[in-house]
């Protein structure tokens, strides 16, 4: 196995930072007469490669490229169309928003940032840091650098990891990752290596190739231990949400049918015990690393055929076989390094289904090295998909963003029937996003010197 | 009596005159046809693409048809329902003559060399009545009883509630006839037949196709593939994954020489043989999103292509390269530009990323493409035809149970 080259690959393609809980987003648009690529000189020695430093740290700098920004910093156009298609056009693209599902209230249209009427984005800068004022330093510091050379900041968000991992319904999350095949970390209980190809150009992929990589016109490899992000703001409607289950619930109003329902539409317990393994009960914390398989539920009777773990990893679970729907799952994995924004929502059901009128969700981030193949396809094939694992018309009960026409049906199998809940409403919605290639150290550099001043 | 279903495939030449502008003008024909084809009751799917180029010289207009029973009725049921539109498609045809489309498909029809179908002997009157079967009994679960009621109920009596409920109804229930083969030849006499007949060709072919291979390599001109962005794929891209099922149209050449015609002709030969003898249904190697397939060797010495398969584009592919990768490897790696292969079977469409790249490269936009149940997947068609079956007669407890979990 090729062993990753560390010093060139950014820290957030390995690490989640978890010692650094907040985290600043800015989007960066560059005007015409702005100065891209003197900036990029500028800061790219700030940038944060994954080796681990012994000093104390403070703050962690990632940054990230739209294809528009690659071509700000003036590669030539054979470079630039030697990038994936879905980079090229961008996840605002309507081709993109028809594969993502990206329809009606989340239609680009729609969105807060990164739409196709809104300024264009053209870099991210990812910051991390201990505290409050020390990411409100870090953020002042390199948000200077871009508007003294001409960058406005399109927009911004801010993410925080919160302990223990919960999101804003109120469930454990980023409990799964795939463990990157050459990590300098142990891999977690439950988590499955993944060969380093399918997050990370330059490695083989799980087909044992390598990944097809964006190329200089000087015989650079300009995709050499880097990566391509994902970026979507999603706005969580947490009150909606909880009412809804309690709603619904049997009895009506009683919150612990009511976190029974929500926990069969999730497919955990708040948290984190997999229902296939804990189908009556939350055996409460401690049980949510636990590997599990859905062999011995083929009908879903312990965890519902279309719930939110089965059609975000199937694992087991596809035809015609265990054994093959683990390899076929191995080619749909992301790395995931989102956070959650907005302020806690915490409390019983009840608590949560009073709306404060708060905004708040989640950011969600994840790193693949095909975006139609990994991110595109869990969202159209697993996610979004009406007939997921033989059901006749469901979408994924939490986040589909393609509500069916009165609201989404899920379907929860029981004996002697099944309970169908129709006229679901949307419980999450995309504010906006992009996709972005995360160069590699060198990379940074050779991207930096295309230009000779600009 | 059990109805089969069968492969139409014509492809001809279309007539100069009408090469101006025939593209587009079948474009705008497409919500037009798919509504007339809807009175065509044998019709289950079908298309009509253009090859070689979207109205140059030599361009030549493709239609298929996946029906049910005899041909003449089928074509009668055609004519008539596309009889406003005869000038456009079939006219287009050089040697058609109006009225005849019987006499034009005895000189052009083409044999698929292997038709792959992915739920036999289910007509389409047949599967629109056991969908809307199915949707009558779940709205009745949806409406009418409150499964929350029936906890503890026995399923012989919430079935027996259900299917009261569907007196009146006048959709059919019970088991028919589908002709499958009553028993499939056990897996071990088959593959050992396999063996028998395959073995001795495997030692004449894998040597050859080695040298072959290494010979290819050497001496043909680099692969021009489409690249990444071409605006070629966006229409393409358009099409699909608009419903649950897609059509994919694929043309490519066959390599040069005698030894790749003459092994092209014997893997799908020997494929055909197979899914003859073996029970097939609903899964192919694995893969069960498609309804129908073929492949169809022209006169030209060129390969085309017809699947409608269920899902997205790139789950179909992700399919072929994870669970089928060797048989269409020794099938295309006979055609032109095919991502290199070791011994006919090996790498090939194993190469996850050239593969899809190579198969977007001869991807033919379809023209008009009609499915007559466009909300099923193959799965669902099973499923429901098990509802039906299970709709009528008595059941025991467990039988009861697992039939309303199909429900």
């Amino acid at each position: 196995m090729k062993p990753l080259d560390l010093a060139d690959i950014q820290g957030i393609v390995l690490f989640a930072y978890a010692s650094l809980p907040h985290a600043r987003y800015v989007h960066v648009s560059w005007p015409d007469g702005s100065q891209p690529s003197t900036w990029l000189r500028e800061i790219q020695h700030e940038v944060n490669a994954s080796t681990r430093g012994v000093r104390k740290v403070e703050g962690r700098v990632n940054v990230a490229f739209t294809h528009g920004g690659l071509a700000r910093l003036s590669l030539a156009k054979e470079e630039l169309a030697s990038f994936p298609r879905e980079l090229q056009q961008g996840m605002n693209d309507e081709l993109r928003s028809h594969v993502l599902g990206d329809v009606d209230d989340n239609a680009p249209a729609n969105w807060e940032f990164g739409g196709p009427s809104q300024s264009p984005i053209h870099a991210l800068l990812m910051l991390f840091a201990k505290n409050l004022e020390a990411i409100g330093e870090l953020r002042s510091r390199l948000v200077a650098r871009v508007t003294a050379l001409g960058g406005v900041v399109a927009h911004e968000d801010a993410g925080e990891l919160r302990a223990p991992g919960t999101e804003p319904f109120g469930f454990r999350d980023g409990i799964v990752q795939p463990h990157i095949a050459g990590t300098p970390r142990p891999r977690d209980a439950g988590d499955v290596e993944v060969p380093a190809g399918e997050f990370l150009l330059g490695y083989p992929n799980s087909y044992d190739e390598l990944p097809p990589s964006p190329q200089g016109n000087d015989g650079f490899d300009i995709g050499t231990n880097g990566s391509y992000l994902v970026y979507r703001k999603l706005r969580q409607d947490t009150s909606g949400f909880w009412r809804c289950m309690l709603e619904r619930a049997h009895p009506v109003g009683d919150p612990s049918a009511a976190t029974k329902l929500a926990s069969a539409i999730v497919g955990r317990w708040p948290s984190g015990a997999p229902l296939v393994k804990y189908p009556e009960l939350d055996p409460g914390p401690g049980s949510e690393n636990e590997d599990f398989s859905f062999e011995d539920d083929p009908d879903g009777m312990k965890c519902p055929l279309g719930a939110h773990v089965r059609r975000a990893n199937p694992r087991d679970m596809l035809e015609p076989s265990p054994s093959k729907s683990r390899e076929a799952v191995a080619h749909h994995r992301l790395v995931r390094r989102g956070r959650p924004y907005g302020p806690p929502a915490k409390g019983t059901p009840r608590e949560r289904a009073a709306a404060d009128g708060a905004e708040r969700g989640l950011v969600f981030m994840a790193l693949n090295a095909s975006f139609r193949r990994q991110f595109e396809f869990i969202q159209q094939t697993w996610l979004n998909n009406p007939k997921f694992a033989g059901l006749y018309d469901e979408r994924d009960p939490l986040v589909a963003s393609v509500p069916g026409e009165g609201g989404q049906r899920y379907s929860i199998p029981g004996i002697p029937v099944r309970k169908r809940h129709a006229g679901l409403p949307r419980f999450v919605t995309v504010r906006g996003g992009g996709y972005f290639f995360v160069p590699g150290m060198r990379a940074l550099e050779w991207l930096a010197t295309r230009s000779a001043g600009d | 009596m059990a109805v089969r279903q069968q492969a139409l495939t014509l492809v001809a030449p279309v007539r100069p005159s009408a090469l101006d502008g025939l593209s587009a003008r079948l474009d705008a024909a497409e919500s037009d046809v798919q509504d007339a084809l809807v009175a065509v009751m044998s019709l289950h799917f079908a298309r009509f693409v253009l090859l070689d180029g979207p109205a140059g010289p030599g361009t030549r207009l493709a239609f298929e048809s996946n029906h049910d029973g005899d041909l003449a009725p089928h074509l009668a049921s055609l004519s008539q329902a596309l009889a406003p539109f005869e000038d456009l498609l079939f006219g287009s045809w050089e040697g058609y003559e109006k009225g005849d489309l019987a006499g034009f498909v005895d000189k052009h029809a083409v044999l698929a060399s292997t038709f792959y179908l992915g739920h036999p002997g289910l007509t389409v009157p047949q599967i629109h009545n056991d969908r809307d079967l199915r949707l009558q009994l779940e709205d009745l679960l949806d409406d009418e009883v409150d499964p929350l009621d029936l906890a503890g109920a026995s399923a012989v009596d919430v079935r027996a509630r259900l299917l009261g409920r569907l007196q009146g109804t006048e959709l059919s229930t019970g088991p028919i006839d589908r002709g499958l083969p009553p028993q499939p030849v056990s897996t071990i006499v088959f593959w050992t037949l396999v063996l028998l007949v395959v073995l001795p060709l495997v030692v004449v072919i894998v040597p050859l196709a080695l040298l072959v291979e290494w010979n290819e390599r050497r001496t043909e001109p680099p692969r021009e593939l489409t690249p990444e962005g071409d605006p070629r794929l966006d229409p393409i891209n358009e099409r699909e994954d608009a419903i649950t099922q897609n059509g994919l149209t694929h043309h490519v050449a066959l390599r040069p020489g005698l030894y790749r015609r003459t092994v092209f002709r014997i893997v799908l030969w020997f494929l055909e043989t197979t899914r003859q003898l073996i029970s097939y249904e609903g899964q192919l190697n694995g893969i069960g999103s498609i309804h129908f397939a073929r492949w169809v060797l022209l006169d030209d010495d060129s390969v085309l292509f017809f699947s409608n398969y269920d899902g997205s584009w790139e789950a179909y592919l992700g399919d072929f390269v994870d669970k089928a990768h060797i048989y269409l490897t020794a099938v295309w790696s006979n055609t032109k530009w095919f991502p290199d292969t070791n011994g006919l079977v090996f790498a090939g469409a194993a190469k996850e990323n050239a593969f899809k790249q190579w198969t977007r490269t001869f991807q033919v936009e379809n023209r008009i493409w009609y499915s007559a149940y466009k909300t099923l997947t193959v799965s669902q068609v099973l499923k429901n035809a098990s509802v039906r079956e299970g709709a009528s007669g008595d059941m025991t407890e467990n039988e009861a149970r697992d039939w309303l979990a199909l429900l």
